[in-house]
């Protein structure tokens, strides 16, 4: 899979994976959710166990993970910089 | 415990990490090894008041990692999802060999650490959070030194 399928897969997990959070985020606060095709593929304690499943299992690559929060990374004084945001 | 002894400048802390995709080898992990191979050292700029670690653009691809997902990061102008990737950070720290020679050895952090993709602008290469920097200890001396041990 090409990076730019790669991401448009990511993209569309994260959108599916918002709109899942609200009850994502009282079940299972804090953990990985392995995704796939827009499905929950499972959750995981740590993103590493996340991670190796998705290894494991989808070879092809197309899978992401998103961690239960919707408590923003906060960069410190390099948050403000004003460039900071805006890699891909 | 491997402790590293560096040089700042009296405004910004910065120090020589390596970054390696999860396939490290697991006996390097939370090991030592000699510097060598394809790697090739990044600069890092430690920064307690971030959370989390981040990587720029140039990391990512040099090193060839693949995003695993999003990341959501506070800004100035709000909250915006970056490319979210996982890796192993090792340290790099000079020793003297029994023939008294200066060898360049890895320390690698005994966990993965998850970063987001950032546009640094070309001031680091790497920044160091306190996800990092809370596995060890980081004592900055007023003599233009500092040590981080882990």
């Amino acid at each position: 899979m090409t990076s730019s399928q790669r991401q448009i897969s990511i993209e569309k997990n994260l959108r599916f994976f918002r709109e899942h959070l609200d009850v994502l985020i009282k079940t299972d606060p804090g953990r990985y959710v392995l995704l796939r095709n827009e499905e929950i593929a499972g959750v995981y304690d740590t993103i590493r166990d996340a991670k190796l499943t998705g290894e494991k299992f989808f070879d092809d690559g197309d899978y992401s993970i998103q961690q239960i929060t919707k408590k923003p990374v906060n960069l410190g004084f390099f948050s403000y910089a004003g460039s900071a945001l805006t890699a891909q | 415990m491997p402790v590293l002894h560096l040089q700042h400048n009296n405004t910004q802390l910065f120090i020589n990490v390596l970054i390696l995709p999860l396939g490290t080898p697991a006996d390097l992990i939370g090991g030592q090894t000699d510097l060598n191979g394809p790697t090739k050292p990044f600069r890092a700029l430690v920064d307690t008041g971030a959370t989390s670690s981040c990587i720029t653009t140039k990391v990512a691809s040099a090193v060839g990692l693949d995003p695993v997902g999003r990341v959501s990061v506070q800004g100035v102008a709000g909250v915006a999802d970056l490319n979210n990737y996982l890796f192993h950070v090792g340290f790099i720290e000079n020793v003297q060999s029994d023939q008294g020679q200066t060898l360049a050895q890895v320390n690698v952090l005994n966990r993965e650490i998850t970063g987001a993709e950032v546009n640094s602008g070309g001031h680091f290469d790497v920044l160091l959070g306190m996800d990092v920097l809370s596995t060890g200890t980081l004592i900055v001396h007023g003599n233009k030194h500092f040590s981080f041990s882990f």
